[in-house]
């Protein structure tokens, strides 16, 4: 039984590190901006839309997409914060609840109305290939993406310590009148967060895609998954998405062998609600925003 | 006396027959011109256009496609005087709520003669009560499940084998060739898995009480389908022969699931359908090699009729039709030839004519059609065929039951799976 005990917590720390990469986005835009973005699975939706039809005209492979999904995604982060977010920014908190809410049901909408609600696959090309562990084999398409994810990762948690608009970022998210006291543009702050935030979700969702699949209601799935990820590390820090992100990656591939398949996401939420009973800040979490 | 040429009442009288006779010619032909002639006969056709099923329902949609338009150009519908057969098509996107809400629709809105549907169990079961309701005979298009002519519905007929037929055909084969001590069986668990399952399960306990049933368990298709802890059951419980009811996608995720986990069983046999589908073999590749899949008709059918019907396909569309395809083609067959006999479109004197079907053997395409009084074909029977490499070095699915239509023996168990993905 060990050996299956180790595919198991491998497939989970695997799919676990996509995980993180798919809601470090989320985070973000809390931290930094407070917005309740609950489009946010919805924009992902979209990314991986924008893979399956590459895929079906091109026949592209999944990591050159890459190259393409996320530069797209950060124009449209760009887009979608500078019509659309920035007017946000100012009113109360319910008026930007609705909104995003609002958002996130035409993004379904306008899926479903262009693409039918046909649940589509995208393809990895590393699907036929395995890697033996232990009893048994898994896909290397998991852990080409799980690097990939890590690769992503560690870059952005390296742009965000060393450059100076990762500095500006992270003082907004601290203190946002300190940093405009102190002459951080927070208008680029916010926009180049929220870019940034959109490229890196795209971009997990793509990795996730293979996976998965792509529907116009994955949407809702995922924005639920993201938030219960980044309230579990603790909202705006960016350790917690990881740490969040691998705990529910083990949780649902554990679950997926003790109970069944279709409890597992059952189980993470229930040990997520757990977690908050006693760390009601979330594991890393630095202060509770209202 | 007779100084004028009429009289006045003679003349009276002369104007009044002339009047009748004008008007009784007047009316006879006003009523002549009202009987209509019969231009079209509209057929409901319904069945996964779009949604989870449709990509797996798509042979059996082609076939319909190509047999309606091949009919019409073959002259329509002889009885009638050419008239057209118009397929009315609907989409139930795989779902029974919506196929009964587009069934409500053709036959109140469309007014359609008869209902020709709905593939999926799950649907046909459900739009069967609607027919019934509406007195609209409901001819079964591909659908399995026996359910669908158990509930005591005079208006429901299914051409095609059902589900304790083919049990009996299969599970011979399984108990006779591969004789197992332990059998496992893992099912969708819709309408049509889940009456698999109860159906050979009966079997097994009556006919074969000493084979031990170790795993007998359903799963959902809802996606992302993942059968992770399912293989880890299978792998536990060591059958000797596993039976398997799966769609296209979950097939496939199945044999790469038991692959990843390194789950080996020495038999796998298919209750058709995913199994059956071109695109499986072409995702799972080698590691089908030596699988059983039972199914309505393989394409190497040898009666005449059936390749007539399997080389137009083929002509037509590039590929082999799939077993699901067949058993459409059948009963399209029976379809036509209820409105011939009834040479009208009132959905009573179908229902007649379907009632009195008596399709010869040598003109069946599958095999003689006659009803019994739950609306099943006491003639229809089932096959096995088994995924073997052809001659080009390809992999096909090969008939090897009933032994008196085998094209090849078969090979079991399957090879461990090193040597199966090894190229030859």
């Amino acid at each position: 039984m060990e050996g299956v005990f180790l595919q198991i917590l491998l497939r989970g720390v695997l799919v676990g590190g996509v995980y993180a990469l798919l809601s470090v986005g989320l985070t973000l835009i809390f931290g930094v901006l407070d917005i309740p973005h609950f489009a946010y699975g919805d924009i992902m939706m979209l990314a991986m839309y924008t893979c399956f039809w590459l895929q079906f005209f091109t026949n592209m492979p999944l990591f050159p997409l890459l190259s393409i999904i996320f530069p797209l995604y950060l124009l449209v982060g760009f887009i979608i914060y500078r019509v659309i977010v920035s007017r946000l920014m100012e009113k109360p908190a319910l008026s930007k609840i609705l909104f995003m809410v609002g958002l996130s049901l035409f993004l379904q909408g306008l899926a479903l109305f262009l693409w039918s609600a046909d649940t589509r696959f995208v393809k990895s090309e590393l699907e036929g290939l395995y890697v033996t562990i232990g009893e048994g084999k898994i896909s290397l398409t998991y852990i080409v993406n799980f690097i990939a994810a890590m690769v992503f990762f560690l870059g952005f948690y390296i742009w965000l310590q060393r450059t100076f608009m990762g500095k500006a970022i992270r003082a907004s998210a601290q203190n946002r009148e300190l940093a405009l006291a102190t002459g951080i543009n927070i208008q680029k702050v916010f926009l180049i967060s929220f870019g940034i935030a959109t490229a890196m979700s795209a971009v997990g969702a793509t990795l996730f895609a293979p996976t998965y699949y792509v529907g116009p209601f994955v949407g809702i799935e995922l924005t639920l998954k993201s938030f219960m990820i980044i309230v579990l590390g603790g909202l705006g820090s960016v350790e917690g998405a990881l740490i969040g992100g691998l705990i529910i990656g083990i949780v649902e591939a554990f679950s997926s062998y003790f109970l069944s398949s279709e409890v597992k996401e059952l189980a993470a939420l229930i040990i997520f609600m757990g977690i908050l009973l006693f760390r009601p800040k979330g594991l890393l979490g630095k202060e509770v925003k209202e | 006396m007779y100084s004028r040429a009429l009289t006045k009442i003679q003349a009276l009288i002369l104007i009044i027959v002339v009047v009748v006779a004008i008007v009784a010619a007047a009316s006879w032909y006003a009523t002549s011109v009202q009987k209509p002639v019969v231009k079209e006969v509209k057929v409901g056709v319904i069945m996964p256009l779009s949604g989870p099923v449709a990509e797996f329902a798509i042979h059996t949609r082609r076939m319909v496609e190509m047999l309606f338009e091949e009919y019409n150009a073959k002259g329509g519908i002889k009885s009638l005087g050419g008239a057209k057969l118009v397929p009315v098509w609907a989409d139930d996107k795989g779902n029974p709520s919506e196929a009964v809400s587009e069934v409500e629709r053709l036959i109140t809105v469309e007014k359609v003669s008869v209902i020709f549907g709905a593939f999926t169990s799950g649907s046909t079961l459900a739009i069967a009560a609607v027919c019934e309701k509406y007195h609209v005979p409901l001819v079964v298009m591909t659908a399995f499940s026996e359910e669908i002519t158990r509930q005591g519905y005079k208006y429901v007929f299914r051409p095609h084998v059902t589900t304790t037929p083919y049990v009996n055909y299969m599970m011979e084969f399984v108990i006779k060739k591969l004789k197992p001590k332990t059998i496992a069986h893992v099912y969708e668990n819709s309408v049509w898995g889940a009456t698999n399952a109860k159906v050979s399960k009966a079997w097994l306990e009556k006919n074969a009480p000493d084979v031990k049933i170790v795993l007998w368990e359903g799963y959902s298709r809802k996606p992302p389908i993942d059968l992770t802890a399912l293989v880890l059951k299978i792998k536990e419980a060591k059958p000797d022969v596993l039976l398997v009811s799966s769609y296209l996608q979950d097939a496939i995720v199945l044999m790469k699931t038991m692959y990843e986990l390194d789950c080996y069983v020495p038999n796998i046999i298919a209750f058709g359908a995913g199994f059956t589908d071109p695109k499986f073999i072409k995702e799972v590749g080698k590691l089908a090699l030596g699988v059983f899949v039972a199914c309505y008709s393989n394409y190497d059918n040898p009666r005449p009729k059936a390749q007539e019907v399997i080389k137009a396909f083929y002509n037509k569309y590039g590929y082999w039709p799939t077993g699901d395809a067949l058993a459409a083609a059948q009963d399209f067959q029976v379809l036509v030839d209820a409105i011939e006999q009834a040479a009208s479109p009132d959905p009573e004197k179908i229902y007649e004519a379907l009632r009195n079907t008596n399709i010869p053997e040598e003109e069946g395409i599958l095999y003689p059609v006659k009803f019994d009084e739950h609306g099943d074909n006491i003639y229809a029977f089932s096959y096995v065929t088994q995924i073997q490499l052809s001659k080009e070095g390809k992999l096909e699915w090969f008939t090897v039951w009933p032994e008196k239509f085998a094209v090849r023996s078969i090979t079991t168990p399957l090879l461990p799976y090193e040597e199966r993905l090894k190229d030859p």
